[in-house]
């Protein structure tokens, strides 16, 4: 269980170094003086706690472990992320009403119980997609990205 | 007080009522949507003044900008959804008291502290607006990098156990804050070559990513749920405005004298004072070392203060034209609109106009806690739905709301991919708030001190400076302060052992 605290803190060392090196090489002038002085701070929050938890390690005091994500967990969380993509991807090419709709149904039909109805679903995500439409575009004026679609 | 009692006269109207109601309404509604905040709200109004007289004008704007200071808080009490940035801080136990089916009373107490916010702001505004603008007027490089610091000690105390993880990541925040063209200098930095990036990263979609896109991941893998079950007590709870009125009275009147304080800063803003006020609580309160495991008291120092920015921030704008936020600014512009010039003759010769208008703001609040305590209770509807659809929804209303307040695609993909950053920082045990914390006042402190620097010649001198001027002296000591009782807590507890399920 220490193991992974000493990764995390190994990985978020590097990134602050990294980020440090990039500012110095890339930004010019008195415009580098606070990204680097965050940057240090973050190496050496990042080094406390490295030895903060070396020295629980001795101690034998416990420190938070995080739970593996199962195969089945991962592709969900990866499978919500796709769907969110395309439906941001898509928002612009095909309209907001359609994506809404497509992103709805997909999302509630992947995500839903198997017992689940599907009409009841789609019929379901038309209606709120509606209702949304409604009021962003009808009530409140507000300008939604278009598309080839409506 | 004889403006006053003219005031009350001249505002005391059929139409002016009506109009003013309908935009408490409506301020509510847009505040509770995610992204939608009062900037928007009191844009789309302004078309529709341009029929009315002066005072009913300004009154259904300013009644729309507390109601959407307000609304904010429905959507982050139920949904951890902040609807507007300031409501942020109002998630950490406004939204645990709805997993614990509480959200019924995490709205009314929400009704009520923005309630006394709002109320006190007012007081504030009409009593004491021409002295405390002169005290903005002393607000120089020092005072805002003082405050901006004290502010980041903050940070300390929201860590939770972890506080070197909380520390990484509130340095995160300040560093993500510097992404864009360098306030002081003008050079580019951290944009990658994309354009988009040179006006900095648009806190609004950070905060929606870091608080609902990485919820919905964990909602779906059925680790975190938006809704609780009612309790039992909860249904049982006989309600009673008048009780609930006078519940916190220290806390109402603390937290909103930090956000009428804060509001009078320009540049500061609501989403300031609300993580100082609830800091302040956290250490000042009874119950405050259980604060974020859904105290209703938690729930009354974010909102208290948030409204208690409302009448602090018309403070610079009507006496010394200088609006401190972008909301502010559409209200000068609409002033402007209607032919009033802010400054000292605003209260002389346009007193008939503006005196109303500061009397119609009491009215104002008097609707917004009627509507808030007796309606926004069935918006706890969206508890009992599934969270297949819940989620899905969350997403829409995210991707618009980000959309239509920032006219951009590229900070919806920027809330995507925070979603995804919030997601594992969470799962490795990293707190957001600090992160969210750092991006707000790092932009403040760098300002400061690079402004500071210039001024005194030198870093040294500008250190110096810190401890002469008065003002930044208090804001250093009290900076020193907060930085020694977080230490000291960090020793007393001793390990950080915590687990994914009590976390959650």
């Amino acid at each position: 269980m220490y193991k992974e605290n000493k990764i995390v803190s190994l990985v978020s060392f590097s990134f602050f170094a990294a980020a440090c090196f990039f500012t110095i090489k890339t930004v010019v002038g008195d415009a580098r003086l606070f990204p680097v002085i965050a940057c240090i701070l973050g190496m050496v929050f990042s080094a406390a706690l490295f030895l903060h938890t070396c020295i629980n390690e001795r101690l034998g005091v416990p420190v938070f472990q995080s739970k593996r994500n199962s195969h089945e967990e991962t592709v969900k969380v990866l499978t919500a992320f796709a769907l969110m993509l395309a439906y941001t991807a898509l928002i612009t090419v095909i309209g907001w009403v359609t994506s809404s709709v497509l992103f709805m149904v997909a999302f509630c039909i992947y995500f839903g119980s198997k017992e689940q109805n599907k009409i009841k679903t789609t019929l379901i995500s038309l209606i709120t997609v509606a209702v949304l439409y409604i009021l962003f575009a009808a009530a409140m004026n507000t300008v939604l990205p278009k598309g080839f679609l409506i | 007080m004889s403006n006053i009692i003219m005031g009350f006269q001249q505002v005391m109207t059929v139409e002016n009522l009506v109009l003013c109601l309908a935009s408490t309404v409506y301020g509510i509604f847009i505040g509770a949507m995610p992204g939608l905040g009062p900037t928007i709200g009191m844009t789309l109004l302004i078309p529709l003044t341009f029929g009315m007289n002066r005072t009913t004008a300004l009154l259904v704007l300013a009644a729309c900008y507390c109601a959407t200071q307000y609304g904010g808080s429905i959507s982050a009490i139920l949904l951890k959804t902040p609807g507007t940035g300031a409501a942020a801080a109002t998630t950490f136990d406004g939204h645990q008291m709805t997993l614990k089916g509480r959200a019924g009373e995490a709205l009314d107490e929400a009704a009520v502290a923005s309630f006394w916010g709002g109320m006190l702001s007012v007081v504030a505004l009409l009593c004491i607006a021409p002295p405390l603008a002169r005290f903005a007027l002393k607000f120089s490089a020092q005072e805002y990098f003082s405050v901006a610091v004290f502010g980041l000690t903050i940070i300390a105390s929201l860590c939770g156990k972890d506080v070197w993880k909380g520390l990484i990541a509130g340095v995160l925040g300040i560093l993500l804050g510097c992404v864009g063209i360098d306030p002081f200098n003008g050079f580019k930095r951290f944009t990658f070559g994309m354009y988009q990036l040179e006006s900095g990263l648009q806190t609004l979609a950070v905060m929606t990513g870091l608080f609902s896109i990485s919820r919905i991941f964990k909602l779906i893998l059925n680790k975190s749920s938006f809704s609780g079950k009612q309790t039992a007590a909860e249904e049982k709870r006989r309600r009673s405005l008048f009780r609930d009125l006078f519940r916190y009275p220290v806390t109402y009147l603390r937290s909103s004298i930090i956000g009428i304080l804060i509001g009078i800063m320009p540049a500061a803003g609501a989403n300031i004072a609300t993580f100082i006020s609830y800091d302040l609580g956290k250490r000042s309160c009874p119950e405050g070392k259980d604060f974020g495991t859904g105290i209703r008291e938690g729930v009354a120092c974010c909102e208290a203060s948030n409204n208690g920015v409302t009448g602090g921030a018309l403070v610079p704008t009507l006496t010394l034209g200088i609006p401190g936020s972008p909301p502010m600014a559409i209200f000068m512009s609409a002033m402007v609109l209607h032919g009033l010039q802010p400054g000292y003759e605003l209260f002389s010769v346009q007193a008939t106009t503006i005196y109303p208008f500061m009397v119609g703001l009491f009215i104002a609040n008097i609707f917004m806690l009627l509507v808030g305590y007796f309606t926004a209770r069935r918006f706890t509807i969206v508890t009992k739905v599934p969270n297949n659809i819940l989620a899905a929804v969350i997403v829409i209303l995210c991707v618009t709301g980000i959309y239509a307040a920032t006219n951009s695609m590229f900070n919806v993909y920027v809330m995507l991919f925070f979603g995804v950053v919030g997601y594992f920082l969470e799962k490795y045990n990293f707190n957001v708030v600090p992160l969210v914390l750092g991006l707000l006042l790092g932009i403040l402190t760098e300002k400061g001190m690079m402004q500071g620097i210039a001024l005194e010649r030198g870093g040294w001198n500008f250190c110096v400076s810190l401890f002469t001027r008065p003002i930044s002296l208090v804001f250093m000591l009290l900076t020193f302060l907060s930085l020694g009782s977080a230490i000291f807590n960090m020793v007393r507890t001793k390990g950080n052992h915590l687990s994914e399920e009590e976390d959650d």
